[in-house]
């Protein structure tokens, strides 16, 4: 019976200790990539609903407060990725597996185009998660099928963007660039201020933005992919969607 | 019978003249005149061993060629070398004042090479010593505002990826090459002395090809240009893309080859070209949707084969219809020209490889892969050997580009054009090594 005692105890112990994951706050440090050790600032923390949430900076790779994506605890450490951002092609998501100490040190893996390095962070702070931005509500009127073209490389660039309503009225957008093949681009950023429209995808570094003309008939502004800026003016193909 | 003679008596003279007018010397850029780049010299069909490696101090990025058992190699370290094919040892180095990215040639005794220190040089081949110095108004690679959308966009900014310079070509006594001054020069290949110069509109790092009369030659300002060997005189000029933007999608980079008649040259435009030798109209077009072709094609029984950059594509077509024949995704961009050494096929990866594909079937039958592809440092390659594209181009802002691609180049990139002699493949790497490989 007594040890029937301890050993409710001690799984009463792991289980406390499991729900108690000291991995919140800013950890800085490197992963090793054999000749070239990246340094980065990871930011960890629980929402309020108790999930954790983080964000990541990298300041060779030009990365500021990118989000963290499917955070899970997994034993006495935490994996994530980084979603669609900085994956190549043929191997996924850049994904990330720490183990915390418990006195300030974690320690992991970093896996990014096939190859593993070993990750090793300090704590150095309180996290600061960089807030996601959110899409703003969309204006009635501009919920509707959108067209335009402009020329890349000395090739015509077909836009069709769709903007839509969610249930709350929060834009979403579904954009499409036909030239030599047709490219999907997934957006995840719809913003309103004033006549200024703007669509961003993170992924493929691609956004548009332009003012909204006074009949609401077009949308004038530029198209950028990456560093590549391009006019372009959209016009009102259908009624509101 | 009167009139025979004099013709056959001007046959002779004209095949003594092909023969000692360097027209079929092997030793230069893509291996003759007409820069066909296919050789009756059979590559191996399997990968043994490195023979020898050669170590130069800069990277190699011309193209090595062969005379009288002397392999002859420009070094971006400012030197041309002259290196013994047998045992890999160095017979002479020839300073320049600057990198040698040209392919020399050799024609009577005299090597002949560009340098980035603006001059178009003439070498003693046995001594390595110079014979004479030819002047342009300067070197300077291809460069715009908001290049390829570099920031700032405002800004001129030289091309990385202009990686090359103008090989020279000689025949008849004449040394043909172009330069970053935007012209093409025609000198007496033995006093160095100017014949002519024909100015196009940006810089020339491709190099002319040769055929009956007549010069062909691309410029990065979207023309190609075919000339009369003996005058410079314009006989016609092919319009390629223009690239008003960001100057990407423009340029005869690529070196044209000249076979039966018609012209094949790829250009930044992403086209490959066929173009009618006599007229300058268009006979075909393949578009590798975006994507350059910079390495000159190889043409060789009825095929033309080429790669291309971003899309890693080898590729090769029906010469005639300009149809794909075979058309294979390999793992890294490809700046090289390909060789055709008999049923053998062979190409230079950035990615630090060369590899050898089956004529007929485009099947790849071995690589080779320099240790700084090996070592990888970086991570510059994804393990299946592609560029790690999210660790590389980081950044368009100010030198960022030019450090990702020479961090790009740093696993032994290969530009160099392989050389096949006596069953030996010889290529360059970034690594700053000519590889000899049986």
């Amino acid at each position: 019976m007594r040890r029937s005692i301890v050993l409710i105890g001690v799984a009463l112990w792991n289980s406390a200790d499991a729900t108690m994951l000291d991995a919140s706050g800013r950890w800085e440090g490197a992963a090793a990539i054999p000749g070239r050790p990246l340094t980065m600032v990871v930011d960890l923390a629980r929402d309020a609903s108790g999930h954790w949430t983080g964000s990541i900076i990298v300041p060779e790779l030009g990365v500021k407060g990118l989000p963290l994506a499917h955070l899970a605890e997994a034993g006495e450490g935490i994996t994530f990725d980084l979603g669609d951002a900085l994956g190549a092609p043929s191997f996924g998501m850049t994904a990330f597996a720490l183990r915390f100490d418990g006195h300030g040190a974690a320690t992991g893996e970093f896996k990014e185009g096939g190859h593993v390095a070993r990750l090793s962070l300090r704590r150095t702070g309180a996290a600061q998660v960089d807030a996601r931005p959110r899409s703003t509500p969309l204006a009635p009127a501009l919920a509707a099928k959108w067209v335009g073209a402009f020329d890349l490389g000395g090739y015509p660039r077909n836009v069709t963007i769709t903007l839509a309503r969610g249930g709350d009225g929060v834009g979403t957008a579904t954009f499409t660039v036909v030239g030599k093949k047709t490219t999907d681009i997934p957006v995840d950023l719809v913003t309103e201020a004033g006549d200024f429209l703007r669509l961003e995808s993170a992924a493929t570094q691609v956004s548009f933005e332009g003012h909204v003309t006074a009949d609401s008939r077009e949308i004038r502004g530029t198209i950028a992919m990456g560093s590549i800026e391009l006019p372009l003016v959209l016009t009102r193909a259908g009624g509101s969607t | 019978m009167r009139t025979a003679i004099p013709a056959l008596a001007l046959a002779a003279i004209a095949t003594l003249s092909a023969c000692s007018g360097d027209a079929r010397s092997q030793a230069m850029f893509r291996g003759n005149a007409a820069h066909t780049g296919a050789t009756d010299a059979k590559a191996p069909r399997a990968f043994h061993r490195v023979k020898w490696a050669f170590a130069t101090g800069g990277r190699i990025v011309s193209s090595p060629v062969i005379d009288q058992g002397t392999i002859y190699v420009g070094s971006d370290d400012g030197n041309l070398y002259a290196i013994a094919a047998a045992d890999g040892r160095q017979r002479w180095q020839y300073k320049t004042a600057g990198p040698v990215p040209s392919t020399p040639a050799v024609a009577a005794g005299v090597v002949y090479v560009a340098s980035y220190d603006g001059k178009i040089h003439a070498i003693d081949a046995r001594s390595g010593l110079p014979r004479w110095k030819f002047a342009t108004a300067g070197e300077r690679r291809f460069e715009a505002k908001n290049l390829h959308g570099f920031l700032p966009k405002t800004q001129t900014i030289a091309d990385p990826f202009d990686v090359y310079l103008s090989s020279p070509l000689v025949v008849d006594g004449r040394v043909f090459v172009g330069s970053g001054d935007g012209n093409v020069y025609a000198l007496d290949a033995t006093t160095g002395a100017l014949a002519w110069k024909f100015a196009t509109g940006d810089v020339v790092h491709a190099s002319p090809a040769y055929a009956d009369g007549t010069i062909v030659i691309g410029s990065w300002d979207s023309y190609l240009y075919a000339l009369d060997a003996a005058t410079g005189a314009q006989k016609w000029r092919f319009h390629g893309g223009e690239d008003p933007d960001i100057h990407n999608q423009v340029g005869f980079q690529s070196s044209p080859a000249i076979v039966d008649g018609v012209v094949y040259t790829g250009c930044r435009d992403s086209n490959l070209y066929a173009i009618d030798a006599a007229t300058g109209k268009e006979r075909w077009r393949f578009d590798n949707a975006g994507s350059w072709v910079v390495g000159a094609p190889a043409v060789a029984r009825g095929k033309v084969i080429f790669a291309t950059s971003d899309s890693a594509q080898y590729v090769v077509l029906d010469a005639n219809t300009g149809k794909p024949v075979v058309q294979v995704t390999d793992k890294a961009y490809m700046f090289a020209s390909p060789t055709v050494a008999g049923d053998v096929v062979l190409t230079g990866v950035l990615n630090g490889t060369l590899q050898a594909r089956d004529f007929a079937s485009g099947t790849l039958l071995w690589s080779f892969e320099t240790d700084a592809s090996k070592r990888n440092d970086g991570w510059i390659l994804t393990a299946d050997r592609s560029f790690n594209t999210p660790l590389l181009y980081t950044s368009a802002w100010r030198e960022a580009p030019m450090v990702a691609a020479d961090r790009q180049f740093s696993v032994g990139s290969i530009f160099s054009t392989p050389l096949v002699a006596d069953g030996v493949v010889y290529v360059g790497a970034a690594d700053g090594r000519l590889y000899a490989i049986e």
